[in-house]
């Protein structure tokens, strides 16, 4: 065990298994850090996207106290979500009892919640709106209604 | 255990490697941490300006808050009603700030720290009872004689 030749097998022998637990945790790193950039990147354009429809939703509101307007039609298209490797499926939903919207997608449940101040006495909306899709609002009788 | 001075070199090479290694990893990880921290930052940022810039658009120009020439809004004009926070488009989970009188829910106070980031803005509203005169109008246009012009300012902070 001690002689030249049995030194140099435990030489290799360490440096085998420091070689393996190298590449395994580098793995394991790669995997980790690729896994929090696309969430990073999720999150960030889930925002935008519920930031955007907040946007276009809150401009329409305008319209019900303008009392030159009688008719009137808007329409936005949702953006989708992407990142690098694939399309993300994504959908927003609406809570406008507690004044909110939900950014959801179809990637390890993660999702982005925008405080609005749009009401249900001012809208109607569909109970879900699926990125990529058109958004179209009209006023009738005193109140937006989007489909 | 490796009695041999080569042998003993060796090992110590090794474990000198294994430090630095261990050593880069700990630095990638930091270096993540912030480039992780400043990607949220960043996120907070983009949505105050967002509500900012919202909010100014719609200060300047809404129905509910703007005067009226002969039925047609005039931007730029605030009548004497109330500026709420839902006029504006501000969601209940930030506060605002806005020296006109009738702007009971952003009356708060700005915090002085630095580390709460505030979207501000300065403004030139023309002030009116309700309605605007074609007279009072046309000075107004043709910044002959503006009618009770006050500069406003507005800032808008996230809650803590």
């Amino acid at each position: 065990m001690f002689n030249k030749k049995g030194q140099l097998s435990i030489e290799v022998l360490i440096i085998l298994i420091f070689l393996i637990t190298f590449i395994y945790v580098y793995n394991s790193l790669a995997e980790q850090t690729v896994y929090t950039l696309e969430i990073n990147k999720i999150k960030e354009q889930q925002q935008t996207i519920g930031l955007s429809l907040n946007e276009f939703l809150e401009i329409q509101k305008d319209m019900l106290y303008d009392v030159n307007i009688i008719d009137y039609n808007s329409s936005y298209t949702l953006q989708e979500l992407k990142i690098p490797s694939k399309r993300i499926f994504c959908y927003v939903d609406f809570n406008l009892s507690n004044a909110y919207l939900t950014v959801h997608s179809d990637y390890s449940n993660v999702h982005t919640i925008i405080n609005t101040t749009i009401t249900n006495t001012e809208f109607t909306l569909p109970e879900r709106i699926n990125c990529g899709e058109i958004v179209v609002c009209e006023l009738q009788s005193n109140k937006i209604v989007c489909t | 255990m490796i009695k041999t001075k080569k042998g003993q070199l060796i090992i110590l090479d090794v474990l000198f490697s294994i430090v630095l290694v261990l050593l880069a990893f700990f630095l990638l990880f930091k270096l993540a941490e912030i480039d992780i921290y400043k990607t949220n930052a960043d996120k907070n940022i983009e949505k105050l300006n967002s509500v900012g810039t919202l909010a100014y658009q719609k200060l300047l120009n809404n129905p509910q808050i703007n005067c009226s020439v002969n039925g047609a809004y005039v931007p730029g004009t605030i009548k004497n009603t109330e500026i709420t926070k839902a006029k504006l488009g501000i969601p209940f989970d930030y506060n605002c700030s806005l020296n006109v009188a009738n702007s009971t829910e952003c009356n708060q106070t700005p915090p002085g720290t630095y580390r709460v980031p505030i979207f501000s803005v300065d403004t030139t509203l023309v002030g009116c009872s309700s309605i605007l005169t074609k007279e009072e109008y046309y000075k107004y246009i043709l910044a002959k004689q503006a009618p009770s012009t006050q500069i406003v300012t507005l800032k808008i902070w996230r809650n803590n």
